[in-house]
């Protein structure tokens, strides 16, 4: 989720009233916004908990969602105006980064203040919407230098150069994705593709190679500036033009004069050959009435929706039972009529809704697993074991190191984080072995157990693996022994009304002649005894302990 | 406490004592154990738990000295050198002086010493050259006395000097070893022994022992001989005293975390809801595709998961629902939504992953729940953060849905004001707007916390059309999720969630659950 800056002052000019924190902390909500905390300056963090709304991403954002609901909402005619300039896309672009986009401001005041939010905006829309720059990358430039028409550029990254920001010498494209911070950070983005784009002005200067660096010439601003160019490049035109969409009404909120630029393509796209930005897509939705009313479970006139839409920043028009809502242009997240009508009850305050119960009859049960599990816990405890609980990740050597186990596949995790939670673990002896190694100061005996999850690695299962619910138990005292253990089991397989068996067996994770497997009406359902001295060793464990691990699903199976 | 109090939970050996001492006005333990009614150790034993109890002080400590034997002394426990030349000389009447100084088993320095000694005494005279004779009437007395003492003090091992008559005393003193020498039968060493009396509570919990008949042979354990032969009638049973700290039980015990689940758990099943479970290796597909997270968008990145190295891809999806979910995705199918809009690619659906939210239950239970239908699971979760104190490896998430013709938003806030009452004793609730890329409309529940203040409870909110659609459910469905761990960091008094995972059994032992249901 987004979390930006916002500075009071600057945040309270924008609404057009003095708002402090109080204030905002009681409208916050129409912004799914969050206040975090306050910075050292004195400056909001807020955090933006709706992925799907980047229009709220910036102090302007929120200030216009507040704005319309004080009825002071403003007009952006410019989307309605002809364009002032042009781009032209070469073809070859159509594989590489097909889409752009621009406009242009006059008579911006650039301060310190309107900057830092602007590079704000700039980058979380590239970084979060635009997925790292990939989808959408935006770059802004001092009007003043530019000569148009704007080309867009594929070429050869060896065959062209510039300085570019941050530089003093000239590069080639490709030194610049070798050497350049964000080359690095970005050329993800273009790798493959053999050429690079290229933005070109009509007398040949380079404004930048998007989505990777402005040039210094033409891409340096700076405050005290006025008018700029601003252009976006990507991969899907829609968010192309959103997020240009949403820098021009931002601009346009601080005073901002907006002309449109036409993209000319050579090729076909969603939006025609012809694009002039910003474009007003539209995203009306006719809603019948009944639908508010059967998702709320109150009753909704039109014209309330009609009220109460307004002062959330959309166009509504009533038609008989049905309405027409047309979202402002800095929104694309209307995609089914409930998106409206959750705008509806958010701008209507979740507070005027009376909750009440659900009427349905239903029973509750546990899952049978669960049963089983309940059951064989309360034996345990009354048996004298206390209970632990573990996590399910592990290191890999503690299933299998430790455990004095060859190495053998088990559930393992591709993007590991922190390699002591890098597999899952398909025995709970290892947590309760882990316990047991860093509890030596705990009054003894120790009687231990888990009844948890464990995945076991198997390529013939649909993933991969099966989760599985195991019982295990350690005792760990002077006098440990499998005939305890092992009465303890017996103990535990008569109240659940079943027969055990041992069957001798070899284990590497116990002594020879002191391990068996636990056979279930024949069936192979776990293993019992002394836990190895080597393994102990490995564990640092310096009392004998008496183990035994079973699968609770598989007594559940049983007749 | 008053000593009719200390009186009645006395241990008969303490009564046997009190009696056996009488009104000496001190003694030591070893004048106790001499009166026969207790061992030696019984009596220290006793000693400790009246000087505990204040009814006896220690007057001070007084030296009892002892004699035992040297290396040297117990080499003579078969004869002294004086006595064995002496027989050899009875027996002969007449020897030569240089066959006694080499007697067998006795060194030539003895030797000469013994026969100075024995001439001194007047008990051997010299008998021509290089000769000894016996003389008749000779006094043997003092000889065979020494003889007698180091066979007695050998035989007992250790005498106290007190116990030796006079003459014995002085025997000892001549005999033994002096500091600085190396020669010497005997050692004399000493001991110190503490003088004990009774204090005035000791003299009147004895007087009140008395007068309640306390004789110390009161019965300490009942046994089966008793109750089969009926011996226990007519006899006392000793008093316990109440006031002494029982030894420290370790006992089998539910985990607090385990303990707080179950109750969570409990609520559950009282207020309808029927269990799922499932797998902790999920398809992409159930794990965020079928919950309409789009697979190339920002709504998606928000919501990282762990890969499976082998296999990476589970072998196909389920159908219809995989082309269900791909048509909602890319054009909203039959919901009447507009869907994303993007090629959906049906390859990244069956990449692995670990269930990372408890909500794929929900997706994966819809084509069969019941309507009207409550569902809940208690799922563990694995998210790739990095693990400090508020984020675990895996945690349990605590989520279900509810079915059914009467669900709407009010229905879902009601809901909600349950849980929040009935899960989390909460008296006050509000609502907030959220956002899941699964529901819509979404809200936030907190609660006011009497101690921390407002906290979040949990989310929940109405299943998208697109959610709900392709697993052809055609009520609504409420989907909900509380979080646990905050509530139970608190119930249990932590403030690290690794802690909910202790792998101290020390700490795990302190942690209490605290909790009304």
């Amino acid at each position: 989720m987004p979390t930006i800056l916002i500075d009071p002052k600057d945040f309270s000019e924008l609404i057009g009233s003095p708002v402090d924190q109080s204030k905002f902390l009681e409208q916050m909500d129409l912004a799914k916004a969050e206040l975090k905390g306050v910075d050292e300056e004195g400056r909001w963090r807020v955090e933006l908990n709706d992925t799907n709304r980047p229009d709220l991403w910036s102090a302007e954002g929120i200030a216009r969602q507040l704005r319309a609901a004080h009825g002071r909402r403003r007009d952006y005619p410019f989307f309605q105006s002809a364009p002032a300039a042009e781009i032209r896309v070469d073809a070859a672009l159509q594989n590489i980064r097909p889409y752009v986009a621009a406009f242009v401001v006059r008579g911006l005041t650039v301060t310190e203040a309107s900057l830092v939010q602007m590079i704000q905006t700039q980058e979380k829309l590239a970084e979060n919407f635009g997925r790292k720059r990939k989808d959408v990358a935006i770059g802004v430039y001092n009007l003043q230098k530019i000569t148009f028409p704007i080309h867009y550029r594929a070429v050869d990254p060896k065959e062209h150069s510039y300085v570019p920001l941050g530089f003093e010498e000239s590069m080639t494209l490709a030194e610049i994705l070798e050497r350049h911070p964000k080359g690095i950070e970005y050329r993800g983005t273009l790798a493959g593709k053999g050429q690079v784009p290229l933005l070109l002005d009509d007398a040949g200067m380079t404004l930048s190679m998007p989505p990777i660096i402005n040039s210094r010439e033409l891409g340096e601003v700076v405050s005290g500036d006025s008018d700029l160019f601003v252009e976006a490049t990507g991969t899907d035109i829609h968010n192309v033009v959103l997020a240009l969409n949403i820098m021009a009404c931002d601009m346009a909120d601080r005073g901002g004069r907006i002309n449109r630029v036409k993209t000319v393509y050579p090729f076909d796209t969603p939006l025609g050959r012809g694009v002039d930005v910003p474009f007003w897509m539209d995203k009306s939705l006719t809603i019948p009435l009944k639908e508010f009313t059967r998702l709320l479970g109150v009753p909704v006139k039109s014209s309330e929706v009609d009220n109460v839409l307004e002062c959330y920043g959309c166009d509504v028009r009533v038609e008989g039972e049905t309405v027409v809502v047309k979202p402002p242009p800095t929104r694309a997240d209307y995609l089914h009529p409930v998106d409206v009508v959750e705008d509806f009850a958010i701008a209507r305050g979740y507070e005027t809704f009376v909750p009440r119960m659900p009427r349905d009859f239903s029973i509750g049960r546990s899952d049978p697993l669960s049963v089983i599990e309940y059951k064989v816990r309360d034996h345990m405890i009354g048996l004298g074991y206390e209970e632990t609980i573990s996590n399910i990740f592990v290191a890999k050597h503690q299933l299998l190191e430790k455990m004095n186990l060859d190495d053998q596949p088990v559930v393992e995790v591709s993007n590991v984080m922190n390699e002591n939670y890098a597999v899952l673990r398909n025995s709970v002896l290892p947590a309760l072995l882990q316990i047991e190694s860093r509890s030596g100061t705990a009054a003894y005996p120790h009687r231990l157990f888990e009844a948890g999850e464990v995945a076991i690695f198997d390529r013939s299962a649909p993933h991969g693996s099966r989760t599985e619910l195991h019982l295990g138990a350690l005792v760990v005292r002077r006098e440990a022994t499998l005939s305890e253990i092992h009465a303890d089991l017996e103990f535990l397989f008569h109240q659940l009304g079943l027969v055990l068996k041992l069957k001798e067996v070899e284990h590497p994770a116990y002594l020879p002649g002191r391990v068996a497997q636990v056979l279930a009406g024949e069936q192979p359902v776990g293993l019992l005894g002394e836990t190895h001295p080597e393994v102990l060793d490995r564990w640092e464990i310096g009392m004998p302990v008496a183990a035994f691990e079973v699968n609770l699903g598989a007594l559940l199976s049983l007749p | 406490m008053k000593a009719e109090e200390l009186a009645a939970t006395l241990h008969p050996l303490e009564v046997r004592v009190l009696e056996a001492v009488g009104d000496r006005d001190s003694f030591s333990d070893r004048d106790i154990a001499k009166s026969g009614v207790v061992t030696e150790s019984q009596a220290r034993t006793v000693v400790e738990w009246q000087l505990a109890k204040g009814c006896m002080e220690v007057l001070g400590s007084t030296e009892e000295k002892w004699v035992e034997l040297t290396d040297l002394g117990r080499g003579y426990l078969e004869g002294t050198p004086e006595e064995r030349l002496l027989a050899e000389v009875r027996r002969k009447g007449g020897v030569a002086v240089r066959d006694l100084m080499a007697f067998e088993g006795i060194d030539k320095r003895e030797a000469g010493s013994a026969l100075g000694m024995l001439k001194k005494a007047g008990v051997l005279q010299d008998a021509g050259p290089g000769q000894v004779a016996w003389v008749d009437g000779a006094d043997l007395g003092p000889i065979e006395a020494l003889g007698r003492l180091i066979r007695r003090v050998g035989e007992a091992q250790r005498i106290e000097l007190e116990l030796l008559s006079g003459e014995d005393v002085d025997r000892v003193e001549k005999a033994s070893r002096k500091r600085g020498k190396s020669k010497g039968v005997f050692r004399v060493g000493a001991d110190s022994t503490r003088r004990l009396k009774f204090t005035r509570l000791g003299l009147d919990v004895r007087a009140a022992a008395r007068r309640a008949g306390r004789s110390g042979d009161e019965v300490n354990l009942l046994t089966p001989e008793m109750l089969a032969d009926g011996v226990w009638r007519g006899k006392t049973f000793r008093r316990y005293n109440l006031d002494i700290s029982p030894p420290r039980r370790v006992g089998g015990r539910r985990h607090p975390y385990r303990e707080f689940l179950d109750f969570v758990r409990r609520k559950l099943i009282g207020l309808g809801f029927e269990e799922m479970r499932g797998e902790l290796v999920e398809t992409e597909f159930w794990n965020m595709d079928a919950l309409f997270m789009p697979q190339f968008h920002s709504a998606r990145d928000i919501h990282d998961a762990y890969f499976i190295k082998e296999p990476s891809l589970a072998p196909e999806i389920e159908e219809p629902y995989a082309s269900h979910v791909a048509a909602v995705h890319q054009n909203g199918g039959e919901t009447g939504s507009s869907g994303w809009g993007y090629e959906f690619d049906h390859q990244r659906s069956r990449r692995l992953q670990l269930r990372s939210q408890g909500t794929v239950l929900s997706a994966r239970w819809l084509k069969e729940a019941r309507v009207p239908g409550k569902y809940f699971a208690l799922a563990r979760c694995f998210r790739p953060d990095q693990v400090d104190a508020t984020h675990a490896a895996d945690f349990f998430q605590c989520e279900g849905i509810v079915l059914g013709e009467d669900i709407d938003f009010v229905t879902l806030l009601g809901l909600l004001k349950l849980f929040a009452e009935e899960v989390a004793k909460a008296k006050d609730v509000k609502f907030a707007p959220a956002y899941f890329p699964f529901t819509e409309p979404s809200v936030e529940v907190h609660i006011r916390h009497p101690q921390v203040g407002w906290m979040e409870l949990g989310g929940a909110g109405i299943f998208r059309p697109e959610v709900a659609g392709p697993q052809g459910v055609e009520v609504p469905v409420i989907a909900w999720g509380l979080g646990l761990d905050r509530m139970a960091m608190m119930a249990l008094g932590i403030d690290d969630i690794r802690d909910l995972f202790s792998t101290s059994l020390n700490q795990v032992r302190a942690t209490r659950i605290c909790m009304k249901e």
